[in-house]
C-alpha cells in the first residue's frame, strides 16, 4: 500500500517544500529524523538511515563549533564586510553558486547545505557523477571533510572527469602575480592590471605555457567612456577566465606597449591545489563587476585568501583597490614574494636596440623598415657584418612593433598622403619584413641575448595612491593655508619611482583655503579628472601626448573677485626626453570655462603651453611650465602664466613642493607662492 | 503503532525534501549555463578534448599537435623573429611543445637559423606550413 502512498506525499511535499524552505525546517526534520532511526530501525532502508544520522551528527557538531564563522568558509564564500557591505553579504551574485537560498546572506544555512547536499540520502552514490555537488564543489568539500573529520565511507572519492581532466592540464604548482603596467589611453587599463599565472616549476615548463587566472568584466566595448560608467556602476559581470600566458604577453606587451611585472609568490603545490578547487567553483559564477572596489584586483586577492585567510589580503581593500595598491599589499607581506621578474615590452627592445647604434645606423634601420632603402644599396653593405646584423635586428623590431600597433606608417600625416591603400601598404610591410628576417637568418653572426635594464623601482615600491596636502601660499599678497586631498593617484611632480613615466592620473581633488585676514574658510575648488599622458618620442616610436581636465576653480577676475567657474581643458601635443633626467611636452590648449563672468555664461579660449621637468635625483624634481591662453568667445581677453616647482621627496610617504608662479588672470596680473607639505596614504 | 507510521511518514517526508530542494538548486543551474556563455569557452579549452585516458598515446600526441600549431599560430610574428636570430624565449618554448630533447635544443635552434628560408618559404607561410616544414627539417637533422 505504501507504493501508492508515496507518489501522493511526494507531490505534496514538493508543492509544499517552497514555502517551508523559507523558515528553513530542515534542523526540524534532523532532530526528528534521528529520534526515529534511534527509535525504530527496521523502518526504511538501513543505508538511509545509517546516512541520515552520520549528516545530522556532522550537523550538530559543526554548529557546536559554529564552523561558518572560520575565515576559511568566509572566504570561500566570498563573504567580506565594506562600506556597503557591512552585514556580511557574499559577493559572488550567480545563484548557482549557492546551495541555499538564504547562501547569499548566510554562511551557516550555505554550510549546511553544502552537507546535505554532499551526503546524499540515496541508498546509492554514483562516484562517477560528474555534476555531483562533490564535482562542482571540491574546495568546499575537501575542507569540509578536513575540519569535520569526515570518514570516506560517508564522504567517499568521487571520480570528478572534467574536474580532474582541468587539473591535470592546469598542472600548476606554482603561482605568480602578474601586473601590466598602466597605460592611459584605455579607462580600463588606465591603472594597470593584475591577474595570476599558473607555473609548473616543477617541470621548469616554460612560463610562456603557463596557464593564467584573470577576473575582468564581460563588456562588449573594452574602451570609450561607456565602459567607464558601466564599469563605474556594476553595470557589467565578472568572472574568472583562463588564457594562456602567451595570448596575454601579446596583449600588453607587444600590441599595447606595457611592462609587465612578475612578482612569484611563495605558495605550496597543496595549496595552490586547493585555490584551483575554489576557482572550479567559481568559473560559473560571476560577481557584479565594479570598476572601483570589486575590480580584478580585489577579486584575485579574494581568491588568494581561500589559501591563506589568515593574510586578510581583501579585508585591507574596504572600497577602492587599484591594482598597484594590490601588489603593494602582496609584497608587503613578508616572504610571500620570492621573486620580481620584469617582462619589458617591444617598445622597449626597440629603444634598447636603437640606443646601440649611431643616428646614421638608426636612420638605416628605418629606411630598410619602411622600404625607402634595399638591402643592396652600397650605404648598407659597407657596414661592418656586425653593424648589419644589428641594424637589422632592429628594422625587423622596429616592423614587428608597427604590424603589432597596427601602425602602418610612423608618420600620420605623411600616410594620408599617399595614395596607396592601407591593405597593400600592409602586404609590403610583410613583404619586407620576411626579406629582412631572411637576410638576417643568412648572417652567421649571433649576438648576445639583448639585455634591458629593469627599472631601478618596482611598482610596489612607489608612494600610496591616496594623498594629503598642507600649503602655506600667498597670491596677489594674500597669504592663506589650503588642505588638499586627493583620491588617486599620480601626478608629474609625484616621485614617479615605480610609476609609468609622463603618465599622470589625478581624479577627485578637492581642496579648502583658510584666509587668516578675514578668519574665513573657503572652497577652492575642485578637480574632478587631471589626466596627462605625456609618453616621450623618439626616433622610432612617435606617440602623442594629450590632457584632459575637469574641474571647479577660482579665476581671479578684475578687482580680486573670484567665483567659483567651471573648467574642462583638452590638450594634444608632444613630449620628448632631452636627456635622461629631462623631459619636455609641447601642447595646443583648448578651453571652456562656465561661469556668470562670460557672455552668455561661457568662455572658449585656445593656446598653447610648454613644460620641462627635470629629475635631479631621486629625492629632487624640478620643472619650468609656462602657458598662454586667447579667450575668443564670451570674453576677449589674454591669459599667462609661467613659473617653476621645485619637489623634494622627505621620505617614502611624504613630499615637499614649492610652487612660484607669476600670472595673468583675464585682466588681472599677480604672482603666487605656495609651499606645500604632501602626504600619501 | 502510531509511533512506527508517524516516523515512517516523517522519514519519506525528508526524503521528498532533499528531492524537492535539489530541484530548487538545480534549476539555477541549468539557468546558469546558458549565461556563462564566454566563460565556458575559456574552459573549454581545458576540457574539451576529452582524453581522459591518459595511456591513449595517440591521443596525447593530436593534443600535442594542437598544442603546437596554436602557439604557433598565436606567436608567429615573435617566433619567426626568433627564429631569424636562431635565440629567444619563443623558439625555446616551442622546443618544449615539440618535445625537443634538452641535448638536442642547440641543434634545434641552430637549424631553424639555418634552414630559414626552408621553413619559411615566402612572407605568406601559414603556421601550419611552418610547423609541416619544420618536422621535416627535424628529421632530416636526425633530432
Amino acid at each position: 500500500m505504501g507504493v501508492f502512498i508515496f507518489p501522493v506525499i511526494f507531490f505534496i511535499v514538493q508543492f509544499s517544500s517552497n514555502l517551508l524552505l523559507l523558515f528553513k525546517p530542515a534542523p526540524i526534520f534532523f532532530l526528528l529524523a534521528v529520534l526515529c532511526t534511534f527509535a525504530d530501525r527496521a523502518v526504511g532502508d538501513e543505508k538511509v538511515s545509517a546516512k541520515n544520522t552520520a549528516l545530522s551528527q556532522l550537523i550538530i557538531k559543526a554548529r557546536a563549533q559554529q564552523i561558518w564563522q572560520l575565515p576559511t568558509w568566509q572566504a570561500l564564500l566570498h563573504v567580506s564586510p565594506s562600506l556597503l557591505n557591512s552585514q556580511g553579504l557574499s559577493r559572488v551574485d550567480a545563484a548557482a553558486f549557492f546551495l541555499s537560498k538564504q547562501g547569499k546572506q548566510s554562511p551557516q544555512a550555505e554550510l549546511e547545505a553544502t552537507l546535505e547536499f554532499l551526503l546524499p540520502l540515496s541508498s546509492e552514490i554514483d562516484i562517477n557523477d560528474g555534476q555531483a555537488v562533490a564535482c562542482r564543489f571540491p574546495a568546499r568539500r575537501a575542507w569540509l571533510k578536513k575540519v569535520l573529520e569526515i570518514d570516506d565511507d560517508v564522504l567517499p572519492e568521487y571520480r570528478c572527469a572534467r574536474l580532474n581532466h582541468w587539473l591535470r592540464n592546469l598542472d600548476a604548482d606554482g603561482l605568480t602575480l602578474i601586473f601590466p603596467v598602466s597605460v592611459l589611453n584605455s579607462p580600463a587599463s588606465m591603472f594597470g592590471h593584475t591577474f595570476l599565472r599558473l607555473d609548473r616549476k616543477a617541470e621548469k615548463n616554460a612560463d610562456l605555457l603557463a596557464w593564467t587566472v584573470n577576473f575582468a568584466a564581460y563588456a562588449d566595448e573594452g574602451r570609450g567612456l561607456g565602459f567607464a560608467i558601466n564599469g563605474v556602476f556594476g553595470g557589467y559581470q565578472g568572472r574568472f577566465t583562463l588564457a594562456p600566458y602567451y595570448e596575454r604577453v601579446k596583449a600588453y606587451s607587444d600590441i599595447e606597449n606595457r611592462d609587465i611585472w612578475e612578482y612569484e609568490l611563495n605558495y605550496s603545490p597543496a595549496e595552490i591545489h586547493f585555490m584551483l578547487l575554489h576557482l572550479w567553483e567559481l568559473l560559473p559564477g560571476y560577481f557584479d563587476y565594479f570598476f572601483i572596489d570589486e575590480n580584478c584586483s580585489y577579486q584575485l586577492l579574494a581568491l588568494l585568501d581561500v589559501v591563506r585567510p589568515n593574510l586578510a589580503l581583501s579585508e585591507k581593500f574596504h572600497w577602492d583597490a587599484t591594482p598597484a595598491d594590490t601588489v603593494r599589499a602582496i609584497a608587503s607581506v613578508p616572504d610571500l614574494v620570492t621573486q620580481v621578474h620584469y617582462r619589458p615590452s617591444l617598445r622597449q627592445y626597440i629603444n634598447t636596440r636603437a640606443m646601440d647604434l649611431g643616428f646614421a645606423e638608426q636612420k638605416m634601420a628605418k629606411s630598410l623598415a619602411l622600404g625607402k632603402s634595399t638591402l643592396q644599396d652600397s650605404s648598407f653593405l659597407n657596414k661592418t657584418s656586425d653593424s648589419q646584423v644589428k641594424i637589422l635586428e632592429l628594422a625587423t623590431s622596429y616592423l614587428a612593433y608597427l604590424n603589432a600597433s597596427r601602425v602602418t606608417s610612423q608618420d600620420f600625416f605623411a600616410m594620408a598622403g599617399e595614395a596607396k591603400s592601407l591593405e597593400m601598404q600592409h602586404g609590403e610591410q610583410l613583404n619586407r619584413q620576411y626579406q629582412l628576417l631572411t637576410a638576417r637568418s643568412e648572417m652567421a653572426i649571433t649576438l648576445p641575448p639583448q639585455t634591458i635594464q629593469q627599472p631601478v623601482y618596482r611598482p610596489d615600491e612607489g608612494h600610496r595612491s591616496r594623498r594629503v596636502g598642507v600649503r602655506y601660499g600667498s597670491e596677489d599678497a594674500e597669504s592663506y593655508s589650503q588642505f588638499d586631498f586627493r583620491w588617486v593617484y599620480h601626478d608629474q611632480y609625484d616621485p614617479d619611482n615605480g610609476f609609468v613615466k609622463g603618465a599622470q592620473l589625478a581624479f577627485l581633488q578637492p581642496s579648502f583655503r583658510y584666509y587668516s585676514r578675514e578668519s574665513d574658510w573657503q572652497f577652492e575648488g575642485i578637480d574632478f579628472v587631471d589626466i596627462s599622458s605625456a609618453p616621450v618620442r623618439n626616433y622610432f616610436i612617435r606617440p602623442f601626448s594629450w590632457r584632459a581636465l575637469a574641474s571647479l576653480k577660482r579665476y581671479r577676475f578684475e578687482g580680486g573677485d573670484r567665483p567659483l567657474t567651471g573648467d574642462f581643458a583638452l590638450a594634444a601635443g608632444l613630449s620628448y626626453e632631452l636627456s635622461q633626467q629631462a623631459m619636455a611636452s609641447v601642447f595646443i590648449d583648448t578651453k571652456l570655462i562656465v561661469g556668470d563672468k562670460f557672455d552668455n555664461n561661457i568662455g572658449v579660449g585656445l593656446g598653447a603651453s610648454t613644460e620641462i621637468v627635470y629629475t635631479l635625483t631621486d629625492k629632487w624634481k624640478a620643472g619650468l611650465h609656462a602657458e598662454l591662453m586667447q579667450y575668443v568667445e564670451g570674453v576677449s581677453q589674454t591669459s599667462y602664466a609661467f613659473g617653476g616647482k621645485l619637489r623634494l621627496s622627505l621620505d617614502k610617504g611624504s613630499a615637499a613642493l614649492l610652487e612660484l608662479t607669476e600670472n595673468r588672470e583675464f585682466s588681472h596680473s599677480f604672482s603666487k607662492a605656495q609651499l606645500s607639505w604632501q602626504y600619501y596614504f | 503503532m502510531f509511533y512506527r507510521k508517524s516516523c515512517s511518514a516523517i522519514s519519506i517526508f525528508i526524503l521528498a525534501f532533499f528531492m524537492a530542494s535539489c530541484s530548487v538548486t538545480t534549476a539555477p543551474t541549468d539557468a546558469s549555463s546558458g549565461t556563462t556563455g564566454q566563460t565556458t569557452d575559456a574552459t573549454s579549452d581545458l576540457t574539451s578534448s576529452t582524453t581522459l585516458d591518459d595511456d591513449d598515446e595517440e591521443e596525447e600526441t593530436k593534443e600535442e599537435e594542437k598544442e603546437v600549431e596554436e602557439f604557433v599560430t598565436a606567436n608567429f610574428s615573435q617566433l619567426r623573429t626568433n627564429m631569424s636570430v636562431g635565440q629567444g624565449e619563443y623558439l625555446s618554448t616551442l622546443a618544449v611543445l615539440m618535445s625537443v630533447d634538452e641535448a638536442d635544443k642547440e641543434k634545434f635552434y641552430a637549424l631553424s637559423k639555418n634552414n630559414f628560408s626552408s621553413i619559411f618559404t615566402s612572407s605568406q607561410t601559414t603556421a601550419k606550413e611552418v610547423i609541416f616544414n619544420l618536422r621535416q627539417e627535424i628529421v632530416e637533422a636526425n633530432i
